[in-house]
């Protein structure tokens, strides 16, 4: 099966993917099988032999753990655009968890055999691959230290220094990319605090309407972020 | 200091606790670290400039290392980065250029593994690169983990004050009952209702126990506020 052009932009855009040519990543993903679930269900069970991995293409997938009353305890949510089970596969392994797919969920199935193979045919491809983690690595570490080093509101300010981009400034005015309530969950608080974050930031010279932030003093606010 | 027996105990030790390098035997670090080395650097040191051919990466054992962009001396920092995070990874990749510069911040202990030796060791040892793979996307999980744990601490705390609300007691048990269905009571509190339920599951510990008819039980409520106070950055 050959990817159509969109799965194969929303494979090429997951952290492990995302330095890899397109065509480099047609050939590595030939075998790969799209799968619809409309109706969600049980894709593996903890302990199953890792014999494929997955891209999320649409939907949701949720990993879970069984507690001993028999509940499901979500460890994860798997949302469009991201892989998972690829550990256990690298590993040679068992699926240490769970996974169910919510109703309406489309799949990339790439099968571990013929995967491991072509990364081993090519040369350089497992470098970067690699490499590629290694970036990931360092993103994840620095969103961890955001998550505990910095308050709500200077999450807000950086968050928006972020949009702003590399030498900004000195005044610059940037529009919110998503909704308020999708932009409290990104950086982590209620969406009752956005508004009082955003009302704080004020002093610092940051001033919005609607979806449009204005920064009047980047210099500031950098300050003010602790952005070292 | 290239040394002969490179790399010694304690760099082995301590990359034992890299995500890269977990769970990789003596011998097999040995192959793959072929040239590399260890330097002390001071203040200030560049490592490397955006645009130049990348040479070989690094691994920070100690220190915080600058990533920026532009002249050094009116730098954009991209990234301070610590202990176990690898940069100059471009070197990993088939032409790769150095995206960005990198100067030490403060004194920095660093491996620095030339690009060749690394490259030919994976492509000779597919097995390794899998394994290799295999770690780092687990220890990489973890992380992604750690920041899904941190958002919901957010949202638990969220709930807590919410079920807080319900109660006028200000220490000991409380009984208390969703005004409406949880999945209402997830949309006023801004999240989904599988986040409420993760939330939920996480206040077990501190215990609160859901039970039918939209019935909740708080053991203390004074622990439950001395929660919701916690590291809340409010």
């Amino acid at each position: 099966m050959t990817l159509d052009e969109e799965s194969l932009r929303l494979v090429g855009q997951t952290p492990l993917f995302v330095e890899l040519a397109p065509a480099v990543l047609s050939w590595l993903l030939e075998e790969a099988q799209s799968t619809s679930h409309p109706d969600g269900g049980l894709l593996f069970s903890q302990g199953d032999v890792a014999d494929r991995f997955f891209v999320v293409l649409a939907g949701r997938v949720h990993l879970f753990a069984l507690t001993e009353g028999g509940d499901q305890s979500i460890i994860e949510v798997i949302d469009a655009g991201s892989s998972f089970a690829e550990g256990a596969i690298f590993a040679n392994a068992r699926f240490p968890l769970n996974a169910e797919a919510m109703s309406g969920t489309r799949l990339l199935e790439i099968p571990a055999g013929p995967f491991l193979r072509r990364l081993g045919e090519r040369h350089g491809l497992t470098a970067t691959l690699l490499g590629a983690l290694a970036r990931w690595q360092r993103r994840l570490m620095r969103e961890i230290a955001d998550l505990k080093g910095r308050s709500p509101v200077q999450r807000l300010g950086a968050y928006l220094l972020g949009l702003a981009g590399e030498g900004a400034g000195p005044a610059v005015a940037v529009v919110l990319p998503l909704s308020k309530s999708d932009l409290a969950s990104r950086i982590g608080v209620a969406p009752e605090s956005l508004s009082r974050a955003m009302h704080r930031l004020k002093p610092v010279g940051v001033t919005s309407r609607g979806r449009e932030f204005s920064i009047a003093d980047v210099a500031a606010l950098k300050r003010f972020c602790g952005a070292e | 200091m290239p040394v002969d027996d490179f790399p010694d105990r304690e760099i082995l030790v301590s990359l034992g606790l890299v995500p890269l390098f977990a769970g990789i035997g003596d011998a097999d670090l040995r192959l793959l670290l072929r040239g590399a080395r260890t330097d002390v650097h001071a203040d200030g040191v560049m490592l490397f400039q955006a645009g130049d051919a990348a040479q070989g990466f690094f691994l920070v054992l100690d220190g915080h290392v600058e990533l920026f962009v532009g002249d050094p001396a009116r730098a954009t920092v991209l990234d301070v980065v610590r202990r176990h995070a690898i940069l100059g990874e471009a070197a990993l990749f088939d032409d790769g250029c150095h995206p960005h510069s990198a100067r030490t911040v403060g004194h920095a202990r660093l491996l620095a593994v030339p690009r060749g030796p690394f490259l030919m060791a994976l492509d000779q040892r597919v097995d390794l690169a899998l394994r290799m793979l295999g770690s780092m996307s687990i220890r990489l999980r973890g992380l992604v983990g750690q920041i899904a744990e941190l958002k919901l601490k957010s949202t638990a705390q969220r709930l807590s004050g919410f079920l807080l609300g319900l109660t006028p007691k200000a220490e000991g048990p409380a009984t208390v009952r969703f005004p409406y269905d949880k999945r209402l009571a997830a949309e006023a509190l801004g999240m989904t209702a599988e986040s409420l339920s993760r939330a939920l599951f996480r206040l077990a510990a501190l215990g609160v126990e859901s039970r039918a008819e939209n019935l909740v039980v708080i053991a203390d409520v004074a622990r439950l506020r001395a929660f919701c106070a916690e590291e809340s950055g409010e």
